[in-house]
């Protein structure tokens, strides 16, 4: 009984901590957000404050009074969010009686000229008009407090109490019950975690907006104080900081959202004088929320979890228990590496695959299937495709010499010494590396000097340009390949042909067979799991050859001998199209898993029939 | 397996002619390139090649961190088999021994996870590893090699064949499973952990594309693709190319001498899933 309670008691925390988890981090992130905007917000105000103080008369500095003026004015600008403490070197101006500004802080954003934290708000500098020197500085808090739930979340949160004292309460219960009660749970759970999340993203967004209205503010502030700025919209860009100013035409007051050039926008309209329209234009803050939609349905999933836990581990026998959680134990390395380095690409690869995405471009705009397209569309990607098929054909000719010789070693049954060392000569090609196998046959090759040319010439046949000619260097990867292979296939062929029983064989010699008549009736047919194996996984194997390519060749002479596999590299790494690059790359696993059904469906038969 | 047979004698010792007749020429071709490797890589100077050549074997020696790319592709090897021997160990113990509610879905999940194509999951691999800062350095070269489907999938298979007698015995005297493991299958399954381990050191020795583009720096690189960036910097040392190719086949010639049966072993067992 001590056991039943400890696991309820353990299922409400979990419940306990999948109700406050989810909320905690949104508050966490929610105060990262406001944090963005606090230094949007200064580095504004400073900006402002560059364009309307006038200098003072006779020197090169700000008129002190009159910034004082414009300092404590933007307080009272009808409808601004923000609230700044403004400083003149280290002395404050809006509150006189706020505590200086430290002066190893300003030294520092002298030194730096970027936005600094200061424990609790952010400090922008305040440069001089010329933009040489930093006079002073803008400081500007962040909103804290607790974050005001929406009702929906509140709702949300409400109904996960409610479902998750009833699930508690009903561990222990029958089966039916205990079903009926754990599946609102988890939906329930889903709720709440899109809920919270929901809030999160409109709490991102809210901040974009808060700062397009408040940097409007300040831009038509400056426009009416130093008209000037009214035909030369571009001198309000030191406002403007990660935002960009496009003319605009005149629109409603709110701010909106919408694609500019394949990126997604949060834009206002700011009305610079009578007819004078501009747009101020900011990448939205919500746009980079979706990773944490993942992350709280993960938190808000930790109540339902636990109950379920509790619930298995109450209703189970303790020897399957502890089995399950040894099992559990010993998986967990490589179900977490799995998920982390295989599961997780795999979305990733996807993801990637329908945004134009390229490592040295900082946009990465949603493109739907436009990448897909492009690869289809291209015709190098055929023509690659292509050959990866006709270089594919070395697999079933490597494989009737493997055979053949399995059949000449293997169908004596002695495996004397001299045997297997024949073996392992065979096999000794496919146990070295490939870049070391490249590079002799690349010598080999060798139009004037290779040993290959060298026989050729004497034997008046003359010189062959094997990896130099586009005829003839496609051809010269495969044997190689067949070189590399074929021991493989031996010793695959070899285990196969051991596990034939004699007595078969021994039956038709004594009905009269010939070799000829045993092999083709007897031991190929039963051979044919066998050779299908060698055939799909060959091919499989062909459809992916990289290494060996890029050493030898590195897919020239004109592209002769570029696979699908180094095409999708190139298309990578020297083109830099990611986007492009996996969207070839997941055709290339369609065509494989397609290519692989059909060989085993056309193969199936044949091996049934036999 | 042999079973006495007499009508066979005469004949078979024909056959057996035939056989070294027609495979010893096939098996001298197969190792003829290597001959060639080492009888170039010995030349200082292929003697083919008249025209005069400084002697940049010692030169290309320095200028290319040899021993480094020798000394990476051993770190990369040897903790990718210590990570795959032990993951595969444990999760091939669960997956053969133990039982537990969802093992088979969770296996079918694994084999998906085998059947996904190299280069697919390169590009998100290399994106992965950017995130955490990790191009160019040794948990970037190592960390998404650790675990190996096909090696789970090698033990599985053998540790299925291991009698339960001992185990139950083991339990009776009320072992935990971390103890059955480890006393009890570890040491027998000594043969096949030694398969594995052979099998994916040198897959990770000839291991290409992944070193390609996790690594940037030669520091970095194992032996295969500093070797392989060489043919751009000496083109005309052929004699240093085929020296590189020597010292990067060695180490793996080296241990297909020493434990070519677990070669064998390793490509029988997995051509039997």
């Amino acid at each position: 009984m001590t056991a039943f309670t400890r696991w309820r008691a353990g299922a409400l925390v979990a419940m306990a901590a999948g109700a406050l988890l989810p909320l905690g981090l949104a508050q966490r992130v929610r105060g990262r957000y406001e944090r963005a905007l606090a230094a949007r917000e200064a580095t504004a105000a400073a900006g402002y404050l560059t364009i309307v103080t006038p200098l003072a008369r006779g020197g090169t500095g700000y008129d002190l009074p009159q910034l004082l003026i414009r300092a404590r004015a933007l307080e009272e600008l009808p409808g601004f969010s923000g609230r700044f403490e403004i400083y003149h070197a280290t002395a404050p101006l809006v509150r006189a009686t706020a505590p200086p500004l430290a002066a190893a802080t300003l030294q520092r954003l002298r030194r730096e000229v970027a936005v600094r934290w200061t424990g609790e708000a952010a400090l922008a500098p305040l440069l001089d008009r010329e933009g040489w020197d930093v006079v002073g500085a803008v400081a500007a808090r962040p909103a804290a407090g607790i974050w005001p739930l929406s009702p929906w979340s509140l709702g949300a949160l409400l109904l996960l109490l409610v479902a998750g004292t009833q699930t508690v309460g009903a561990i222990g219960k029958p089966r039916d019950v205990w079903r009926q009660t754990v599946r609102p749970y988890g939906l329930v759970a889903v709720l709440f975690g899109v809920a919270v999340f929901a809030d999160l993203r409109g709490a991102a967004g809210d901040a974009t907006d808060r700062w397009l209205y408040d940097t409007r503010l300040l831009m038509q502030e400056a426009a009416a104080r130093s008209p000037e700025i009214r035909s030369a919209p571009a001198g309000l860009s030191p406002l403007a900081r990660g935002a960009e100013i496009v003319p605009g035409d005149s629109s409603p007051s709110t701010a909106w959202r919408r694609a500019a050039g394949g990126v997604l926008k949060a834009a206002v309209a700011v009305r610079l004088a009578p007819g004078r329209w501009v747009e101020l234009r900011t990448p939205p803050a919500e746009a980079g929320t979706d990773v944490w939609l993942p992350v709280m349905l993960g938190l808000a999933a930790l109540g339902p979890l636990g109950a379920l836990l509790a619930a298995w581990s109450t209703g189970t026998a303790p020897r399957p228990r502890r089995e399950t959680v040894a099992a559990w134990g010993f998986l967990a390395p490589s179900v977490l590496h799995l998920a982390a380095f295989s599961f997780v690409p795999l979305l990733v690869v996807l993801y990637v695959s329908v945004h134009h995405w390229s490592p040295i471009e900082p946009t990465r705009a949603f493109v739907a299937l436009a990448n897909y397209g492009h690869v289809v569309r291209d015709p190098v990607v055929w023509s690659a495709l292509g050959r990866t098929l006709l270089y594919a054909l070395y697999v079933p000719v490597s494989m009737a010499l493997a055979l053949g010789l399995a059949v000449m070693i293997g169908g004596r049954r002695r495996s004397g010494a001299a045997m297997s060392v024949l073996r392992a000569l065979f096999l000794l090609p496919y146990a070295s590396s490939v870049v070391a196998v490249a590079l002799v046959w690349q010598w080999m090759y060798h139009p004037d000097f290779g040993l290959i040319n060298q026989l050729l010439t004497r034997a008046r046949l003359g010189p062959v340009n094997w990896l130099g000619d586009p005829r003839t260097a496609l051809g010269a990867v495969m044997l190689v390949s067949v070189w590399m292979q074929l021991g493989y296939q031996l010793t695959v062929f070899l285990a196969g042909l051991r596990a034939i029983p004699q007595p078969y064989l021994d039956a038709a010699r004594v009905d009269g067979a010939s070799a000829w008549q045993r092999f083709w009736r007897v031991t190929f047919p039963l051979l044919s799991p066998v050779t299908l194996f060698v055939l799909v996984t060959g091919i499989i194997g062909a459809f992916q050859v990289f290494a060996l390519v890029m050493v030898l060749t590195g897919g020239g002479p004109l592209g002769a001998t570029d696979v699908i596999v180094s095409r999708i590299y190139r298309i990578g790494w020297e083109l830099l199209q990611f986007g492009d690059a996996s969207a070839l790359a997941l055709l290339l696993v369609a065509v494989l898993f397609g290519a692989t059904w059909a060989q085993l469906k056309l193969l199936d038969g044949r091996v049934e029939h036999a | 397996m042999r079973k006495p047979d007499g009508s066979r004698g005469s004949r078979g010792s024909w056959g057996a002619w035939l056989t070294y007749a027609l495979a010893l020429p096939l098996a001298i071709l197969m190792i003829a390139p290597f001959l060639y490797m080492v009888v170039s890589a010995l030349m200082s100077e292929p003697d083919s090649l008249r025209h005069p050549v400084p002697d940049n074997f010692t030169g290309a020696l320095v200028a290319l961190p040899f021993g480094r790319f020798l000394l990476n592709s051993l770190i990369f090897s040897l903790a990718v088999v210590a990570g795959q021997v032990l993951t595969s160990a444990t999760a091939a113990y669960a997956f053969a021994r133990l039982r537990f509610p969802g093992r088979d879905r969770l296996f079918l999940a694994y084999l998906c996870a085998l059947m996904a194509p190299a280069i697919v999951l390169v590009i998100p691999r290399f994106l992965l590893i950017d995130a955490f800062g990790w191009v160019d350095s040794y948990q970037g070269l190592i960390s998404t090699e650790l675990v190996s489907v096909s090696g789970i999938f090698l033990l599985r298979q053998f540790f299925r064949t291991i009698p339960r007698d001992l185990e139950d015995a083991a339990r009776l005297e009320g072992a935990g499973e971390w103890t059955i493991f480890w006393r009890v299958i570890v040491p027998l399954a000594r043969p096949a952990l030694a398969t594995l381990a052979v099998l994916a050191f040198a897959d990770q020795w000839r291991s290409f594309m992944w070193p390609l583009v996790a690594t940037r720096s030669s520091g970095m690189q194992p032996l295969e693709v500093g070797i392989a960036n060489l043919e751009g910097v000496y083109h005309v040392s052929w004699s240093y190319q085929m020296a590189a190719a020597v010292a990067a086949v060695i180490p793996l010639m080296v241990l297909y001498f020493v434990a070519h049966r677990y070669f064998i072993r390793g490509i029988e067992q997995t051509a039997r899933v």
